[in-house]
């Protein structure tokens, strides 16, 4: 599986999906390397998820609620 | 004494009557289990049906300490090797789950059940996965300007419904607390460019064509009771530099099967 990953080019920023009988996994390379990374449901007016987005504490957006971010970007 | 733990010997004799061996064979097996186990921990060692025992070391770091008697000093933290033990998927459905028949623990998965892809598409409009999250220039946690573009992988297929995020080689971990309606949903990896570095900062999975009315950190599945939790735990560790979605139920091919995320490489 890593072999696979490892065709994806660039060292910094790869990826692969599986795919199986009991559904997919998608690999990617996480922000600078290791870390405690956290994920968050954007939901949408009537409470049903939207998005399933992981936060790998690089960019500023909407979403995050980390206590050492930045205020969310309106 | 209906509640007494089994000794080995009682484990051995257990076993034999199920199985049909000699007790003097299961005990060798144990033995011989146990041994294989210690030896192979650094790679990880799963005890079908049980878990995964692992080895794992800590580099020796130094410290600032914060408080207490020594505050403010700089102490050298040794190494220090641990043993970690990981409870399969597998043992959780069976001993917290609703009664099941025993699934085979040697059925081997071909490799060839699995199919792998590295393809992606640089969206010429990643609105789709931006629209409300990330403002056009983005800019970097540290203030600096980054530019992102984002492909779109194949979509993710989730039908157990129940999905997870996880450092995918060492292991799995709990599925998130909201299930999703099974189905197959578009994912988007955010690739900022930092001057020359580029670096994958967000993996956005679209589950609804609805706007975002509010964010919420995703919790994860518990299996203690509500009253009990101290603020459920959110968020995976990653030792790997690798990150993963995935539909929860692929563990158990993996972990059953011939684990094709069996090995550890840095």
């Amino acid at each position: 599986m890593i072999e696979e990953m490892r065709a994806t080019y660039t060292a910094t920023r790869q990826w692969l999906h599986v795919d199986s009988p009991a559904g997919s996994m998608v690999l990617f390379s996480s922000g600078y390397g290791d870390g405690h990374y956290f994920s968050y449901f954007g939901l949408d007016k009537s409470g049903s998820p939207a998005l399933l987005v992981t936060d790998f504490n690089i960019l500023k957006w909407r979403g995050s609620v980390q206590p050492d971010s930045q205020p969310p970007i309106n | 004494m209906a509640f007494k733990r089994l000794t080995p010997i009682e484990v051995a004799e257990r076993l034999a009557e199920k199985t049909g061996l000699a007790v003097e064979q299961v005990k060798a097996l144990l033995t011989a289990q146990a041994e294989l186990a210690y030896a192979n921990a650094d790679h990880g060692f799963a005890i079908p049906g049980i878990g995964v025992f692992r080895r794992e070391s800590r580099p020796g770091r130094t410290m600032v300490m914060q408080f207490g008697p020594k505050k403010g000093q700089e102490i050298t933290v040794p190494p220090k090797r641990t043993l970690k033990f990981r409870v399969s998927r597998i043992a959780m459905d069976m001993a917290l789950g609703s009664p099941q028949a025993m699934p085979d623990l040697f059925k081997i998965v071909p490799l060839a059940e699995f199919k792998f892809s590295s393809e992606a598409t640089e969206l010429g409009d990643p609105s789709i996965f931006l629209r409300e999250i990330v403002p056009s220039p983005a800019t970097a946690r540290d203030g600096s300007p980054s530019i992102q573009t984002v492909y779109e992988l194949p979509n993710l297929s989730v039908p157990s419904g129940r999905i997870m995020g996880c450092d995918p080689l060492t292991g799995g971990g709990r599925p998130f607390a909201r299930t999703l309606p099974p189905g197959s949903y578009p994912l988007g990896l955010v690739i900022a460019k930092l001057g020359d570095d580029e670096r994958v900062a967000l993996a956005i999975l679209r589950l609804s064509e609805a706007p975002v009315a509010k964010w919420e950190p995703a919790a994860l599945q518990s299996n203690e009771p509500a009253a009990m939790r101290r603020g459920d735990q959110v968020g995976y560790g990653v030792d790997s530099g690798t990150g993963c979605l995935c539909d929860a139920s692929i563990w158990q091919l993996i972990e059953g099967g011939s684990s094709p995320g069996g090995h550890r490489d840095h």
